[in-house]
């Protein structure tokens, strides 16, 4: 009896812990939250630099246009390609219901009061990949951010500039490392048919002449999508 | 003058030989072929002619042997000698594809400079200007070989070698060609070498001429050397002709071998075949045709002593 | 000078030498106009493997981009047609019997050859050179200007030269695509030279460059072994041209190699012809 009883406390001490973490780490990313809440829209130039075996180009610029939730639209007279992951900056993805949240650790970045935490998507069908995310929690900026799903992996460092009441990125250094595999239907004739590869490498993207809720319509998010 | 006008040899070939495989198509030739002849290289279909020419004409290296031209080694003096020299050998073959005027403007060039009036000029000496910008493609076998001749004469030429000239024309065409082959000795001071293996037309237009047979030069010489020392046969056309056979039956030096269809065929010694012709015309004979009944083939049973293999 | 501008005019007013042309305009218009109504799916397929990790804007099937993927084929199509003209223009003066009239004219046989082959060289450069040019104005009219995007095929390699770039590094390409051709052309004059119809150079060019190709591509080590010692293996150093860097090294040595096979052929030419007894 007296073995049950010590059973349940422990359970119940237990999973008021749990509840209490989560509770305690879920209020990192409502402040996070909290702090953009009031972004609307944004429109940035971005620059992004390149340093990536196989990967030769000159520093691409465009313009970006960012909508939350994740409305997101790149615009470039010239030829443009821009990492997929980390490389658009969106504080909305970060929400507490999304995620099983675990705090790693506390610590400090730049001399300041941070925590590393460990995000698990709660549906896996709607998102596959987890996050490390390292949130200065003086200011509320995510500092730095792992994430990984599958074969991706792909690190990113955030620097932050101040526009209108905004902290948005005015550098992210991202650290890539993705799986490539050929499509068959570029083969020529007595090309075999290549291994799967690993991608490997650094962009740089600066971001300039940031416009803050300046009220982009929806419509030009919209783009005509591609036969396949 | 005229004798050493004549002797001026413009052609020499020195034990000129070629050999496929183990055949020899020409062996040991030696011509000489003198300023202003029409020359005539006699001999019957493979006896080596075109061989000959082909080597004077630089289309066949020799086997053994040399050519001379205008006194000069034709092969260390290629580009000099060839550019007094003309001709064609077999057919006349053209650009079909281009116009007469662009043909000659081509090859014409490949020797000196030529002009467009001279082009024209030439077009109209062998009878072609009016054809002159139509593309050779429509040309008949006659007017492809009085093309042929209008781009030898284009480079102006000291001398001209006609490898078969007359094959396969009609005999309009045959006589067409003849005429402007003697025109051109005549009118231009031409040196002419031509090779055929019809023997009446080595008589009608040659001065010297040499007979090859299997490769080999069996004689050189003037045609009236080569041809007047044997009895010939002859075929007679004339009016009246009864009258005409019983005047001959009273000449010892000739001889009817036949009487038909209108003419007689009679053998006559040698070099007496204008005074029979003198004979019947001064005895009221109209003679309106006197032809030699010769063929190449006795010709050279005769030249040969009876060894050739035609 | 006299005799190449003769041996061009011969070659330019033969309705062979437009068969090429032709037959290039045709492929260009097809393959553009087909490119331009399926414009969609050639960049899904081109793009499917990279914009799982790139958000990739602008006009990446540009006149530049469709230049450059005809001219891949280069090697399969050119050298059939270079041969039309390259396997005839020896050959077909003893087909027609004009070398007789040709050979006995005081120019010597090595500057008639030599003509002959610089007219070659005209007609080989025209046909690649009207292939650029052709895939350039109308790649341009339909498709637009813009950045190069060039992905070799098997590994991760993206080279992105900016628009600015590409007139000079496609000037360089077809310079080097013609040296390339010009080592087939060479093959097919010197068959041409030994042949006295073009059927048999055209045949036997082909046949050359079809077995070194399949030789060269077939998954064996022991063929994989004697690719470099095929001159098919370097037909397409022009596309080095479109790397970043270039890879001057390797267009040298490249070129080189053509090169020598050219000279060495042309010289076996040469030598054939000077010495050919003209029988026909």
């Amino acid at each position: 009896m007296k073995k049950r009883v010590w059973f349940i406390w422990f359970l119940l001490l237990f999973s008021a812990g749990w509840a209490f973490a989560q509770d305690d780490t879920a209020r990192y990313l409502d402040a996070l939250e909290r702090k953009y809440s009031a972004l609307k829209d944004y429109t940035v130039d971005v620059k992004v630099h390149f340093d990536m075996e196989g990967f030769n180009a000159p520093d691409m610029q465009a313009r970006l246009y960012f909508k939350p939730p994740d409305k997101m639209k790149v615009e470039s007279k010239k030829v443009f390609f821009f990492p997929k992951e980390g490389g658009i900056f969106n504080p909305f993805v970060f929400k507490k219901e999304a995620f099983d949240i675990r705090l790693l650790e506390e610590t400090t970045y730049d001399n300041r009061k941070a925590v590393k935490l460990k995000l698990y998507p709660k549906d896996t069908k709607k998102m596959k990949q987890s996050f490390v995310l390292i949130l200065d929690i003086e200011s509320h900026q995510i500092r730095e951010f792992h994430t990984s799903s599958d074969e991706r992996e792909v690190k990113g460092v955030i620097d932050y500039g101040k526009f209108k009441e905004f902290d948005l990125p005015t550098r992210i250094e991202l650290h890539l490392d993705l799986p490539f595999k050929e499509s068959f239907e570029m083969r020529e004739f007595g090309q075999p048919a290549p291994a799967p590869q690993r991608v490997t490498g650094k962009a740089e993207i600066s971001y300039s002449n940031y416009r803050v809720n300046s009220g982009l319509r929806d419509d030009i998010f919209e783009s005509p999508k591609r036969k396949k | 003058m005229e004798e050493t006008f004549q002797r001026e040899i413009v052609l020499r070939t020195l034990g000129l030989s070629k050999k496929f495989g183990k055949r020899w198509a020409a062996r040991n030739l030696n011509l000489e072929v003198h300023r202003g002849d029409i020359f005539c290289f006699l001999g019957p279909n493979g006896a080596g002619k075109s061989t000959a020419i082909r080597m004077i004409l630089t289309l066949l290296r020799p086997t053994s042997g040399s050519i001379e031209m205008f006194g000069k080694d034709l092969h260390q003096n290629r580009q000099d000698v060839l550019s007094r020299v003309c001709g064609i050998v077999e057919k006349p073959d053209f650009y079909l594809y281009l116009s007469a005027y662009k043909n000659l403007q081509i090859l014409g060039s490949m020797n000196r400079s030529v002009r467009s009036d001279e082009i024209m000029e030439i077009l109209d000496v062998v009878g072609l200007k009016s054809r002159a910008f139509e593309k050779v493609r429509t040309f008949s076998h006659g007017m492809k070989q009085r093309l042929g001749i209008a781009q030898a004469l284009l480079t102006k030429p000291e001398l001209i070698i006609l490898d078969e000239p007359t094959t396969g024309l009609d005999p309009q065409g045959m006589k067409e060609i003849r005429e402007l082959i003697k025109r051109l000795s005549h009118e231009r001071s031409m040196t002419i070498f031509l090779s055929s293996h019809l023997l009446s037309e080595v008589e009608l237009v040659a001065t010297r001429m040499a007979v090859i047979n299997k490769g080999e030069l069996i004689a050189q010489g003037t045609v009236s050397e080569l041809l007047g020392k044997e009895a010939t046969d002859y075929t007679l056309q004339v009016f009246p002709f009864h009258s005409a056979l019983e005047l001959m039956g009273s000449l010892t030096w000739v001889k009817v071998l036949s009487v038909g269809n209108g003419a007689m065929e009679v053998r006559v010694e040698p070099g007496q075949a204008p005074e029979l012709n003198k004979y019947l015309v001064t005895h009221g004979i109209s003679v309106s045709s006197f032809s030699p009944h010769r063929s190449l083939e006795d010709f050279f049973l005769k030249v040969t002593g009876g060894k050739s293999e035609i | 000078m006299k005799l190449v501008w003769f041996e061009t005019v011969k070659t330019f007013s033969r309705w062979r030498t437009y068969i090429g042309f032709s037959v290039i305009a045709l492929i260009v218009i097809i393959t553009e106009v087909v490119m331009r109504l399926s414009a969609d799916e050639i960049l899904y397929r081109m793009l499917r493997s990279l914009e799982k990790d790139f958000l990739i804007s602008g006009n990446v099937l540009n006149g530049w981009f469709v230049t450059a993927f005809i001219m891949n084929s280069l090697h399969i199509h050119m050298p059939f047609l270079i041969t039309l003209v390259a396997g005839d223009v020896v050959s077909s003066e003893a087909t027609s019997g004009t070398v007789r009239l040709l050979l006995i004219r005081p120019p010597s046989r090595s500057r008639i050859i030599t003509a002959k082959y610089i007219t070659t060289f005209f007609y080989t450069a025209g046909l690649v050179l009207f292939l650029g040019l052709l895939c350039i104005l109308l790649g341009l009219t339909l498709f637009g200007s813009g950045d190069l995007i060039i992905h070799h095929y098997g590994r991760f390699g993206i080279i992105y030269i900016e628009e600015a770039e590409i007139p000079i590094r496609m000037l360089f390409a077809f310079i080097a695509a013609i040296w390339s051709m010009m080592a087939v052309a060479s093959i097919a004059f010197l068959l041409s030279t030994l042949a006295e119809n073009s059927v048999g150079p055209i045949i036997g060019t082909m046949a050359v460059v079809v077995v070194f190709l399949v030789i060269g591509n077939f998954p064996l080590d022991f063929f994989r072994s004697l690719k470099p010692y095929l001159f098919t293996t370097y037909l397409t150093f022009w596309q080095r041209f479109l790397d970043d860097p270039i890879p001057w090294q390797q267009i040298g040595s490249s070129a080189a190699i053509l090169g020598l096979h050219s000279i060495l052929l042309f010289l076996i030419a040469l030598g054939v012809y000077t010495r050919k007894d003209i029988k026909s």
